[in-house]
């Protein structure tokens, strides 16, 4: 086992892990109950070590994966009943690469409620890609013939899935890890900042 | 064990003595009933552990039964003996076990969230494929055509009725 292998610590995302390993952070967000925690371990199967890190309400899955041959490791960040204080702790946002925000295809209202959720996101993450996800298409496929408000008009793709059968789960996952470590490679608000510096000389 | 070809009609539950009522059918299509009693249960009792104990002790007769409806019946009698009108009583334990597509779940307590998932998670099991499952495909894709029309999730309007149940779950 490597130096990596337990979530017991929470690494410091902007490094590289103590291995010398890339290490990404990937958040989901969302409503109780639209499926947040059953989307991972469908995404995971049984290849995880959950940590949960009580004081902040949160559950880790630490997950070794490789993207185009390259050794990543990404810490999947759920939340385990913050969505209560319907905000989240601080340090759930902090270093974080990329989004993954759930709503439920069963109940309007946990759509109405992303708006909220992005707000938060953006205030403390302004650039890094999100993702959007409708879970539970099993139980209405009607939504899969229709579009969405909310990630159209902010520019994020949405994804029809289903914990429970699989469907979109695991091309969702690898399109956030991909898009989390193109973000920390290249970090667009790095930049955005250099060019505002220039722009002010 | 013992295969009782029963099938689980109605299931309900009578205030005095405190027992649950099981209807049920056998292979000939006959109804029968079973009176299982409920013992030293109170105002403050947890559900969850009572209709537990109920499902292991008359196995036999309930193990079809899930185990969610006779929470749910015990509710009933909970209410019962903690002196509500069984109008309101069943106007509340109807609510709180069905899921209202436009309740925030974000507001409840751990307890009320854990019922809320366990009445989710049938539909949840229903539909799952497991790796054991012959259609099982772990990177399952499926590209659903451009062409959309509107949720109507974003249009303002909300009309939405609610429907009473009886007595019977
Ligand atoms: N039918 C169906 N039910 C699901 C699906 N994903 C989750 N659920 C159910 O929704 C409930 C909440 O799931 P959970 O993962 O705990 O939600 P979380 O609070 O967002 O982490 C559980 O009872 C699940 O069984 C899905 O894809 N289809
Ligand atoms: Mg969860």
């Amino acid at each position: 086992m490597d130096a990596d292998g337990d979530a017991d610590t929470v690494l410091d995302y902007d490094g590289k892990s103590a291995s010398g390993t890339e290490a990404v952070k990937v958040i989901c967000l969302g409503d109780s109950a639209v499926g947040k925690s059953k989307l991972l371990e469908r995404f995971l199967l049984d290849k995880f070590k959950p940590q949960t890190i009580s004081t902040y309400a949160l559950t880790l899955y630490r997950y070794s994966s490789k993207v185009k041959d390259v050794d990543v490791i990404v810490d999947f960040w759920d939340t385990a009943g913050q969505e209560m204080f319907q905000s989240m702790h601080p340090s759930y946002y902090h270093q974080a690469h990329a989004c993954i925000m759930v709503f439920d295809a069963t109940r309007k209202i946990t759509y109405k409620n992303l708006e909220r959720w992005y707000k938060e996101l953006r205030q403390y993450r302004p650039h890094i890609p999100v993702f959007c996800a409708v879970n539970k298409i099993d139980a209405n496929m009607d939504v899969t013939q229709q579009k969405f408000a909310f990630p159209e008009k902010n520019g994020i793709p949405l994804y029809y899935v289903s914990a429970s059968n699989g469907m979109n789960v695991v091309k969702l996952f690898r399109d956030a890890v991909e898009a989390a470590l193109m973000y920390k490679k290249d970090p667009p608000d790095v930049t955005d900042q250099i060019f505002q510096e220039l722009q002010r000389l | 064990m013992s295969e009782i070809t029963q099938k689980m009609r109605k299931l309900g539950i009578r205030f005095d003595p405190p027992s649950l009522v099981l209807i049920y059918s056998n292979d000939k299509m006959k109804l029968h009933q079973r009176v299982m009693p409920v013992r030293n249960f109170n105002a403050g009792s947890n559900v969850n552990f009572f209709a537990t104990q109920l499902k292991q002790r008359h196995e036999e007769f309930l193990h079809s039964v899930p185990l969610i409806s006779i929470e749910k019946m015990l509710r009933i009698l909970q209410e019962h003996i903690r002196g509500s009108p069984l109008e309101s009583i069943l106007k509340n334990i109807n609510s709180e076990y069905e899921i209202n597509p436009d309740e925030d779940l974000n507001k409840l307590t751990d307890d009320q969230l854990h019922r809320k998932k366990l009445i989710m998670e049938a539909s949840f099991v229903a539909n799952q494929l497991q790796p054991s499952d012959p259609d099982y495909e772990y990177d399952r894709q499926v590209d659903f055509e451009d062409n959309k029309i509107e949720s109507g999730w974003d249009s303002e309007s909300n009309a939405k009725e609610t429907e009473t149940d009886d007595f019977w779950g």
